[in-house]
C-alpha cells in the first residue's frame, strides 16, 4: 500500500434536508498530489458533498479531516483558509470588479499588501493565460472566461486543495482541452491536490487518477479509471447513458 | 484603475476650490447653504464606506449621527466637555451600538438590517420624547436641546464666523474621504466589494463577512457619530425630530447612492450637487410648493437605481472605459476574429 | 377596573385586524420577491387620500370607495412592478435584490411630497354617516366603523388565504417563493406573477385604506407611520405567512392599546418597536415559522 499522504478525508458523511437523504455514509480521501474524480447522474449528491467539504453548510453526520486533523464545525472562510479552495458550478463571479481584481481577493488571503496581491494575481492570471483579460469586469466576460477566473481566484488562495465543480462543462471542445491541460498543469507546476466534479468522461479518463462514483447519494464504485469504466454497476447506472450522449 | 495624474490634478482644483469658496461671500445665509454642504458630503462619505462599498444598505443610519449629536450636546451642557472630544465620544458610542445591531442582523438578509435601523431611530424618538431627564441630565425632550452659547471659543466650537465652521467641516469633510479612499486601495475595500457583490463567494476565499460587515459598519458609525458632533456644535440646536427620523438617514444614502456607491468622490460631489440646487428650490418654492426639493430627489433617487445603478460617476467613467476596450481587439477561444477592430463598444457574447 | 382593559383588548383586536390587511400584502410580496416597499404605507396614504375625495366629493359611502381604492391601487401596482421593479430584480438575481429596496424608499419620498403639495400638510377628518357610532355591550362601547372595518378586513384576509391555498395563481405565488428557479422550470411566468403579487398587495392596502377612513384622520406623514407597523407585523408574522400577518396585526393593535391604557400611548408604541427589535435578534423568521418559506 501507498505510503502517500492524504490531505483531505471525509469519514462516513450522511447530509439530510428534511425528510431527503442527499448523502448517505460517503466516505472518502484524497492523496497528496492526486487528481481525483467525483461523477454520478444528476442529483447524485456531487455538489453537496463539494458543499460539506467546502464548509458551505455542515453534514448532518460525518466528520472532514484536512491533513489528518479533524476540522470542527467548518465554515467556508475556516476551510479556504485551511487550504481548501473551491470553484462553483454555476459561476459566482464579483461581476463588478475586474478579472484581476477578482484574483487578487482571493490572493489577500495570505497577505494584507495591496501590490503583493495584486502581484500575487498576476502570476496566477499569467500562469492561466488570462493576463490579456485582466482589466475586464467580470459582467463582460464570456463564459470560458468566466469559468478560468474562478479558477484564477480560487488558486490565488494558494490551496493545497482545490475543488472544481464542472469547469469544462458548457465548453465547446476547444475550450475543453485548454482546460484539461489547464488543470493537470495546475497539479503539476503548483503541487495542489485536486477533486473534479465532472460530466464530461473523456476529461474524467484523461485527468483523473482515481475515481468515485456516487448515484442517489451512496458509493456505487471506488477506482481507476479504466476499472470505473468497465464496472457494470456504473454502467448500468450512469456510464451507459452518457456514453450515447458523448461525442 | 483610474489613471492617477488626470484624477489629482482635478481633485487639486476641487481642493483649491473648496479652500476659497467661503471667501468670495459675505452673505451669512450662503455660507450657510457651504457649510450644510461640506457636512453632509461628510455624512455621506461615511455612509459610503459601510453601504456603498459593503453594501450594508441601512437606510436608518442616520440614527447614528442623532446618537453622536445627542452625546455630544450632552456632555457639552452638563459636564463642559469641549465638542471636540464631546464628538469623539458620540462617534465611538454610536459605533458601538452599530457592532451590536450589525451582529445580530447581519446573518440575515440586508433588509432586515434596514429596518432594524429604522426600528432603532423609532425607539430613540420616542424615548427622548418621553423623557426629558435621564440621570438627571436635560435631554431636552420633544422641544430640544440647545447648547449654550458661551461666547466665541476654539475649545467650545463656538464661532460668530461661519467660515470657521466651514473649515472644519472641510476638515472632517478631507478625513472621511481619505478614510474612504484609503479603505478603497486596501484589502478591506477588496473584501467588503466581495461581500457586497457575491457573499458566498468572498466567504469560499476566506473572507470571514462577519467580520469584514462589522469592521465597514463600525468605520462608518464611528464618522457619522463624529459628524453628529459638528452637527450639534454648529446648529446649536437638536431635537427628535431632525436627528431622528427618516429624511435625515434618507438624504445621507440618497447622495451616495446617486453618486456612486463604491467610488471615493462620488457621494462628496453629489452632496455638492444636490444640497445647494435643494436650497435653490426651497428659495424659489418653498412656500408655494412644499416638500418639492423631497419629491425630486425621490424621483432622482428612483431613476439612478433604473438607469444609473451604480451611481452617476461610475456610469460615466465606465462608458468611457467601454471605449477604450472596444478599440483593443479581444481573442475569443478559437484565435483572433477577422476585422476584430471596432469602435465603439464591445460586444458582449453571453 | 377590568372593564377598561376589556375595552382596549377589543378595540386592539379591532384595529388589529385592520392593521393585519394592511400589512399582508407586504408580507405576500417579501415571500414571493423578497422585497419589502418600503413605500407601503405612503401607497396606503395614497388611498386614503382617494377615498377621502370620493367620499366627500361624491358622497359615496366609505366602504363602497374600497372597490375603487382597491383597483386604482392594483392597476398601479402592477404597472409599477413591470416597468421598473421587474428589472431590478432580474439584475439582482445573485443576491438579494436590495435595489428594489432603495427604489420604493425614493417611492416612498415621491408619494409623501406630492400628496403634501396637492392636500398641504393638513390633518383632515372625514364625517361619514358611521363616524362616532357605537354600539354598547353592558359596559363596553364598541365603535361601529372600527367593528364594520374589522369585519370586512377578515373577510378579505381569509380570501386571500383561500385564495393562495386553492387557485392555481395562489398555488403558483407560492411555489415561486419557495424556489424561484424550479419554478420557472414548472413553466410558471415569473415575471406577470411578480406583477399580480404586487398588485395584489397595492390592492389589499386600497381596501385596508378604504376600511380606516371612517376612523383616522389623513395627513400625508400617516404613511410613514404605517410603513413601520407594517414592517413589524411582517417580521412577527414571517414572510409570506398569511395567518402570521394576521395574529401579528392582532398583537401590535392589542399591543397599543392595551399599553396605551398602562402606560401611555407613546410608551405602548415604544414597546411595539422594542418587540420588532427582539424578534429581530432571536426569532428572524416569526414567531411562528422556523424554516418554511410561505404558508398560505
Amino acid at each position: 500500500m501507498n505510503e502517500r499522504d492524504i490531505v483531505l478525508e471525509a469519514k462516513k458523511i450522511e447530509k439530510r434536508f428534511g425528510g431527503l437523504k442527499a448523502i448517505d455514509d460517503f466516505s472518502l480521501h484524497l492523496y497528496k498530489g492526486e487528481i481525483l474524480g467525483l461523477i454520478g447522474p444528476n442529483g447524485a449528491g456531487k455538489t453537496t458533498m463539494f458543499n460539506i467539504i467546502a464548509g458551505s453548510f455542515p453534514a448532518t453526520l460525518g466528520e472532514i479531516y484536512v491533513d489528518g486533523k479533524l476540522v470542527n464545525k467548518p465554515q467556508s472562510h475556516q476551510m479556504a483558509r485551511m487550504g481548501v479552495a473551491r470553484t462553483y458550478q454555476i459561476v459566482r463571479p464579483f461581476s463588478n470588479l475586474t478579472v484581476l481584481e477578482n484574483t487578487m481577493v482571493g490572493a489577500f488571503l495570505n497577505t494584507g499588501n495591496t501590490e503583493t496581491a495584486r502581484r500575487k494575481a498576476r502570476e496566477i492570471l499569467a500562469i492561466l493565460k488570462l493576463e490579456g483579460k485582466a482589466d475586464i469586469r467580470g459582467k463582460d466576460l464570456t463564459l470560458i472566461d468566466l469559468k478560468r477566473m474562478e479558477v484564477a481566484r480560487a488558486l490565488a488562495t494558494e490551496p493545497r486543495i482545490l475543488l472544481l465543480d464542472e469547469v469544462i462543462a458548457g465548453l465547446n471542445p476547444t475550450g475543453r482541452d485548454m482546460v484539461i491541460e489547464m488543470i493537470s498543469g495546475i497539479r503539476e507546476t503548483m503541487g495542489v491536490s485536486i477533486i473534479i466534479i465532472e460530466h464530461v468522461m473523456k476529461a474524467v479518463m484523461k485527468l483523473c487518477d482515481r475515481i468515485y462514483v456516487l448515484n442517489q447519494g451512496k458509493l456505487i464504485a471506488e477506482g481507476a479509471p479504466l476499472e470505473i469504466s468497465s464496472n457494470e454497476a456504473v454502467i448500468q447506472s450512469y456510464l451507459g447513458v452518457k456514453k450515447h450522449a458523448e461525442n | 484603475m483610474k489613471k492617477l495624474s488626470k484624477n489629482n490634478v482635478w481633485m487639486l482644483i476641487a481642493f483649491a476650490v473648496a479652500v476659497i469658496l467661503p471667501n468670495t461671500t459675505k452673505s451669512s445665509s450662503v455660507l450657510q447653504i457651504m457649510v450644510v454642504t461640506m457636512m453632509y458630503a461628510f455624512f455621506t462619505t461615511a455612509w459610503n464606506i459601510s453601504g456603498g462599498y459593503a453594501g450594508q444598505l441601512g437606510l436608518g443610519n442616520g440614527v447614528y449621527i442623532g446618537i453622536g449629536a445627542y452625546i455630544t450636546g450632552i456632555l457639552f451642557n452638563e459636564l463642559h466637555v469641549s465638542p471636540w472630544f464631546g464628538l469623539l465620544a458620540g462617534g465611538v458610542f454610536a459605533a458601538i451600538i452599530s457592532l451590536g445591531m450589525g451582529s445580530f442582523t447581519f446573518k440575515l438578509q440586508g433588509t432586515y438590517y434596514s429596518l432594524a435601523t429604522v426600528a432603532l431611530l423609532a425607539i430613540l424618538r420616542i424615548f427622548l420624547n418621553e423623557n426629558r431627564y435621564i440621570m438627571g441630565w436635560d435631554f431636552g425632550g420633544p422641544a430640544g436641546l440647545k447648547t449654550k452659547w458661551l461666547g466665541v471659543s476654539f475649545q467650545n466650537m463656538q464661532f460668530m464666523d461661519k467660515r470657521i465652521y466651514y473649515y472644519i467641516a472641510l476638515g472632517f469633510l478631507m478625513i472621511s474621504l481619505l478614510a474612504c479612499w484609503h479603505t478603497s486601495r486596501s484589502k478591506s475595500g477588496y473584501y467588503f466589494r466581495a461581500i457586497d457583490t457575491n457573499q458566498e463567494a468572498a466567504a469560499s476565499l476566506g473572507v470571514n463577512v462577519m467580520q469584514y460587515k462589522l469592521q465597514a459598519q463600525f468605520i462608518s458609525a464611528l464618522l457619522m457619530g463624529m459628524g453628529g458632533g459638528f452637527y450639534v456644535a454648529f446648529y446649536q440646536f437638536i431635537d427628535t425630530e431632525t436627528m431622528f427620523n427618516f429624511e435625515l438617514s434618507f438624504q445621507t444614502m440618497l447622495m451616495a447612492v446617486i453618486g456612486g456607491r463604491a467610488t471615493v468622490f462620488g457621494p462628496a460631489v453629489a452632496a455638492c450637487l444636490l444640497i445647494p440646487f435643494n436650497e435653490l428650490l426651497r428659495r424659489y418654492f418653498g412656500t408655494a410648493l412644499p416638500g418639492l426639493p423631497m419629491l425630486l430627489y425621490g424621483l432622482i433617487l428612483m431613476a439612478t437605481i433604473q438607469f444609473m445603478p451604480q451611481g452617476v460617476i461610475p456610469f460615466i467613467s465606465e462608458k468611457l472605459e467601454r471605449r477604450k476596450a472596444g478599440e483593443r481587439a479581444r481573442l475569443p477561444i478559437n484565435g483572433p476574429e477577422p476585422g476584430a477592430e471596432t469602435k465603439g463598444e464591445a460586444n458582449t457574447d453571453e | 377596573m377590568a372593564t377598561i382593559y376589556l375595552q382596549a383588548l377589543i378595540d386592539g383586536i379591532l384595529q388589529g385586524g385592520v392593521y393585519a390587511t394592511i400589512a399582508v400584502g407586504l408580507s405576500l410580496c417579501f415571500g414571493v420577491m423578497g422585497i419589502i416597499n418600503w413605500a407601503h404605507g405612503e401607497t396606503l396614504m395614497v388611498g386614503m387620500y382617494i377615498s377621502y375625495l370620493c367620499v366627500q366629493h361624491l358622497g359615496m359611502d366609505p366602504y363602497l370607495t374600497i372597490f375603487i381604492t382597491a383597483t386604482v391601487l392594483f392597476v398601479f401596482g402592477f404597472l409599477l412592478q413591470k416597468f421598473v421593479f421587474n428589472d431590478l430584480l432580474k439584475r439582482e438575481v445573485a443576491r438579494e435584490p436590495l435595489s428594489v429596496l432603495l427604489s420604493t424608499a425614493g417611492l416612498s419620498m415621491v408619494l409623501w411630497n406630492c400628496m403634501t403639495m396637492i392636500f398641504g400638510s393638513f390633518v383632515m377628518g372625514v364625517n361619514t354617516k358611521y363616524s362616532g357610532t357605537t354600539i354598547r355591550l353592558n359596559d363596553l362601547i364598541i365603535s361601529r366603523p372600527r367593528l364594520i372595518s374589522f369585519c370586512i378586513a377578515l373577510v378579505v384576509t381569509g380570501a386571500l388565504y383561500l385564495f393562495l391555498q386553492k387557485s392555481e395563481q395562489g398555488r403558483a405565488l407560492r411555489a415561486t417563493a419557495q424556489n424561484r428557479t424550479v419554478a420557472r422550470l414548472m413553466g410558471i411566468n415569473i415575471e406577470l406573477l411578480f406583477c399580480l403579487a404586487f398588485g395584489l398587495s397595492l390592492a389589499l392596502v386600497g381596501v385596508s385604506s378604504a376600511l380606516l377612513i371612517p376612523t383616522f384622520q389623513i395627513y400625508p406623514k400617516v404613511g410613514a407611520v404605517f410603513s413601520n407597523k407594517s414592517f413589524i407585523i411582517v417580521v412577527l408574522g414571517g414572510k409570506g405567512d398569511v395567518k402570521g400577518a394576521l395574529i401579528g396585526g392582532l398583537i401590535i393593535g392589542i399591543i397599543e392599546r392595551v399599553g396605551a391604557v398602562l402606560l401611555n400611548e407613546s410608551y405602548a408604541l415604544e414597546l411595539t418597536y422594542v418587540l420588532f427589535i427582539i424578534i429581530l435578534l432571536f426569532m428572524p423568521e416569526g414567531l411562528f415559522n422556523r424554516k418554511s418559506k410561505m404558508k398560505g
